[in-house]
């Protein structure tokens, strides 16, 4: 092993401990402005690495206009769009501001946003609330208007009510519940009906005994009983937190962002600090909805889930979950299968998630640059399907672009072995 | 002169395919008993990653 090597492998341990060892918990719900670091009134964040707006894909494009105007930064789309243009708002990737934010990933200054702290590593992630209509409403008009609507409803009601309660319990621990979700058949991506039930059994108490108003609380609770993905809010938020942790570390080739924004995928290294390396998203295979809907209608994978399989979860542990193998047509084996070759680009098994079905193996996390571009297996991504006026209409699979994880070995090799010949 | 009948015609067949999952699925359809090899032809070598990978691994 030559000198080059063996520091590589001491730096992938270390950025691997740093993942063992998080204790992500959540404990509060904020407005982006009071929590996100460097968050100003004109900055609205976006899903995926960073692209110009004019490149953006239909549904997140849209979406920042949205948000400048739900600020009260322009009167009317035309204005919106000619700030933005100006550069007068800055749109700037949710991961850059230590955050997450699903699908198109729109995320501006009263969003409320969860707060997760690891205190071991000393580092915080954050995961906007879900928000828009789910699907159905391709009226452009109507379903900003209900997009709007929501994102109201989520800063002046769910927001309070569910911060006052997270605050009451003193902090809720996330890998815990992530490792009892993979118990009950999630994989904590595109699954989260486990994780989901066992949040709201920890909130119901805590929400009662914070929420005096009937009316109010009625309405939380029917938010998360209604929201069977809402989990995922919180292991996005912890996996940003994890992630985060395992950045920074010199000579890691161990990734610490997987994104995209409909256009292009991202990706981040530990050893390689900020920067980022991109190449285009992938179609998703998978299940529309509703026959209604095509590839035709389909936005490229998009969205900053892919925090879950940075961590070893999602796609990488799609063995615990077999109940999704029928939106990609495939089988429990298929399942166990690219499990395994997961494995074979990881630095290793994170134990505390074991998947009973993998005869309680643990699930195979810290991606290698290195071996990607090795043995060309890149990572097993699971995710919803956006439509491209708007919504979530089928979910699937997909992959990372091997071209990304090349780049950045390129620029690894330029930032530590020296000029090549 | 009539040609020895093809075994492979008369006796249970015992299928191995590698890669693409389609022709294994087709065969079970008709319950012939398959065992799937995941697989993909790998992809062209570029040899500046090559050697880097060299240094790196």
């Amino acid at each position: 092993m030559s000198d080059l090597s063996e520091k590589i492998a001491s730096a992938n341990a270390e950025a691997f401990g740093r993942l063992r060892s998080a204790n992500p918990v959540w404990v509060d719900v904020q407005l982006a402005i009071d929590c996100l670091p460097g968050m100003t009134r004109e900055t609205v964040l976006h899903a995926g690495p960073p692209i110009a707006w004019v490149d953006m894909c239909g549904p997140q494009k849209m979406g920042v206009v949205q948000a400048v105007l739900h600020e009260g930064l322009a009167t009317d789309e035309a204005e919106a769009e000619a700030r933005i243009l100006a550069g007068e708002i800055t749109v700037a990737p949710c991961h850059d501001y230590n955050a997450t934010g699903g699908m198109a990933g729109i995320t501006s200054a009263s969003a409320p946003i969860a707060v997760v702290r690891d205190e071991v590593n000393g580092v915080t992630g954050h995961s906007q609330l879900f928000q828009g209509p789910a699907s159905g409403l391709q009226d452009r008009d109507l379903y900003n208007q209900e997009a709007r609507k929501r994102w109201t409803w989520l800063t002046e009601v769910l927001g309070p009510v569910l911060g006052a309660a997270v605050r009451h319990t003193g902090g809720i621990p996330v890998k815990p519940m992530i490792g009892r979700a993979l118990q009950m058949g999630d994989e904590c991506h595109n699954r989260n009906s486990g994780g989901s039930a066992l949040l709201l059994t920890q909130l119901m108490l805590p929400l009662c005994e914070t929420c005096d108003d009937p009316d109010l609380l009625q309405q939380a609770l029917a938010y998360l009983i209604e929201n069977e993905q809402f989990s995922l809010v919180l292991s996005m938020a912890a996996g940003k937190a994890m992630a985060e942790a395992m950045k920074g570390v010199e000579h890691s080739t161990i990734v610490t962002t997987l994104c995209r924004n409909g256009v292009n995928f991202g990706i981040k290294v530990s050893g390689l600090g900020e920067q980022w390396f991109t190449a285009p998203a992938n179609r998703i295979e998978g299940l529309y909805f509703s026959s209604e809907y095509s590839d035709a209608d389909a936005v490229p994978d998009i969205g900053d889930s892919a925090i879950m399989e940075t961590v070893g979860l999602g796609g990488h542990a799609q063995a615990a979950a077999p109940v999704l193998q029928q939106f990609v047509g495939g089988s429990f084996a298929r399942a166990c299968g690219l499990m395994r070759d997961m494995g074979e680009i990881c630095q290793g098994e994170l134990t505390e998630f074991k998947v009973p079905n993998m005869d309680f193996a643990g699930v195979p996390a810290g991606i290698d640059i290195r071996k990607v571009v090795k043995t060309q297996i890149t990572p097993v991504i699971d995710t919803a399907i956006a439509h491209r006026k708007g919504g979530v209409i089928g979910a699937g699979q997909t992959r990372a672009p091997l071209a990304a994880f090349e780049q950045a070995l390129r620029a690894f090799g330029a930032a530590y072995a020296g000029p090549r010949p | 002169m009539a040609e020895a009948p093809n075994p492979l015609l008369s006796a249970p067949l015992s299928v191995i395919n590698l890669g693409a999952e389609l022709f294994a699925e087709a065969l079970r359809q008709q319950e012939v008993p398959v065992v799937q090899v995941q697989w993909t032809p790998p992809a062209a070598q570029d040899d500046d990653l090559l050697d880097l990978l060299d240094t790196l691994l």
